[in-house]
């Protein structure tokens, strides 16, 4: 095996529990995080040559401890920042403990730091992606990544974020903070808001990983479960979304023989637990819901519309956002008729929010359409081409717009 | 990536390795760590093959054989489905898998990753 790929491996299988670790050692997130990257550098430079160590973690665990010791003895006369620091030769040896790996997370996702760094500091210090991989997973630069990472260490080194769960008065705040950067990796991985590939299926891929983590360490918190559920039932869509030329299969046309069923059996699984809870259902659970109306669906004829458009009513109360509305729309032209559907979507056009919102005239346009207004619904959907975030959606409109006035 | 980890063993030494209760706890703590790590997906075990049937297509005739499969080299004794980021992952997770020396038998972990709809890319 390629050594080289098996330390990449080793890296991103341990890195989280390992920046966890010598964070106890160290007290600072950041700087435990460069004594762990020196770590990996020293293992990719070792173990293609000397072969890979039978306890990875462990060499990669009493390598950066060691580092970090010398590091601190040498400069802790000099530099009053690790003079600070005692050296206690115990801490920091052992594995990190599932409550140290949870407070990273909580840490790579304090509110002090901008959503934007959010999202890169939880996946470079907990996921073990370089920050090429973020960069391009992000499609930026490397170099903007690497500055949003160094900037989100300093300004958690500067305000002094202690290396902890939150209290329990500030845990739902802090939790939803989480689950907003996991479910923004996902969906940024899911639907590529910008450039023209449509899955970047890497990044969803570590985002359902960071749920998981998540539920297996926070079993008790409905909205955990809820957003694993979420994120597996999308995901499980995949591969049946994607036509042969890279063009978007609508639900309604998806061959469902392709949808993934372990992901779907998963996905239910933790729907499940979430309810399970007998908590009130947070806007993750609901929206999971919705779409295990679709994941158990045989077909899109065949599926439970009114129990859809109830769970829309909620997600409306719990979340409200323009989108949601115009999502319910939709599901009341299966439940209602197209009219009842373009009344309530041309209740939304007043909402500026929604002036730029591609699919808004998509939807409109569609129903239009299936009204027999044809000029209306071509001129409708070309706007909507305009608005269009990639190439293959501004395509995809143009030639719906053409085969309206057909 | 999903890869399925089938676990085998020797079809004569089925009846050597009935799970004991030091087995499943050790077996319990790794799955642990699997589902903490967040890889997985499904897994669970399956009875001996004295409780299993074989279906045989063979030159046109279709025949249903009932188990134990004593001859075969390679019984499925479990197995699990994984979401890890790369085979070399998946290797290093195997490795951590318990297993007892003392019991004298040869168990093989089977690493298979799935078809990728990349792979069918030329197909459609």
């Amino acid at each position: 095996m390629d050594a080289r790929r098996t330390v990449e491996a080793v890296w991103r299988m341990h890195s989280g529990r390992l920046v966890a670790s010598l964070t106890r050692l160290v007290n600072d997130v950041g700087l435990a995080e460069d004594f762990a990257q020196d770590a990996y550098l020293a293992a990719l430079e070792q173990w293609p040559r000397d072969g890979v160590p039978d306890e990875p973690a462990g060499w990669l665990l009493t390598t950066a401890r060691r580092r970090a010791i010398d590091m601190i003895r040498r400069e802790g006369v000099r530099d009053q920042k690790y003079a600070l620091l005692a050296v206690d030769e115990e801490a920091g040896a052992a594995t990190a403990t599932d409550e140290e790996l949870l407070s990273l997370v909580f840490v790579a996702c304090h509110p002090v730091l901008a959503q934007e760094s959010r999202a890169a500091l939880t996946l470079r210090m907990v996921g073990g992606l370089s920050t090429d991989e973020i960069g391009r997973a992000f499609l930026l630069p490397s170099a903007t990544i690497g500055q949003r990472i160094s900037r989100a260490k300093r300004t958690l080194a500067e305000a002094e974020v202690p290396f902890a769960l939150p209290d329990p008065d500030e845990l739902p705040a802090r939790l939803n903070a989480v689950l907003e950067v996991v479910y923004l990796i996902f969906t940024e991985g899911h639907a590529a808001t910008s450039g023209d590939d449509w899955i970047r299926r890497d990044l969803a891929e570590q985002a359902m990983r960071l749920g998981r983590v998540l539920a297996a360490l926070m079993p008790a918190e409905p909205e955990v479960h809820g957003l694993v559920a979420l994120m597996e039932l999308q995901a499980s869509r995949f591969a049946a979304r994607i036509g042969p030329s890279g063009e978007a299969v609508l639900l309604e046309d998806q061959d469902r023989s392709r949808w993934d069923r372990t992901l779907i059996a998963h996905g239910l699984t933790a729907l499940a637990r979430a309810r399970r809870l007998r908590k009130p259902l947070g806007p993750y659970t609901v929206q999971a819901a919705i779409a295990a109306c679709h994941a158990r669906a045989p077909s899109f004829a065949d599926t439970d519309w009114a129990a859809i458009l109830a769970l829309y009513d909620a997600l409306s109360q719990l979340a409200p956002s323009p989108i949601v509305r115009l999502n319910r729309a939709v599901v009341l032209l299966q439940v209602d008729g197209p009219q009842a559907a373009l009344d309530a979507v041309d209740e939304l056009g007043s909402d500026p929010r929604l002036g730029r919102y591609h699919l808004y005239g998509a939807i409109r346009g569609d129903l239009l359409l299936r009204l027999g207004r044809r000029a209306e619904a071509a001129e409708e959907l070309e706007r909507a081409a305009g608005l269009a975030p990639t190439r293959q959606e501004r395509n995809l409109l143009m030639e719906r717009a053409a085969a309206a006035t057909r | 990536m999903k890869v399925m980890v089938m676990i085998k063993g020797t079809g004569a030494d089925e009846g050597k390795i009935a799970p004991t209760a030091e087995m499943l706890k050790t077996m319990g703590e790794y799955n642990d760590k699997l589902i903490k790590a967040g890889i997985m997906l499904d897994g669970g075990g399956l009875r001996p093959s004295s409780d299993g049937r074989q279906i045989v297509f063979e030159g046109g005739t279709t025949s249903v054989v009932d188990g134990p499969f004593t001859e075969s080299k390679e019984i499925i004794a479990g197995y699990w489905v994984w979401q890890v980021s790369s085979m070399e992952e998946a290797v290093e997770w195997a490795r951590q898998c318990p297993s007892d020396p003392n019991l004298g038998v040869r168990s093989v972990l089977e690493l298979r990753p799935y078809y990728d709809e990349a792979d069918f890319a030329d197909l459609s």
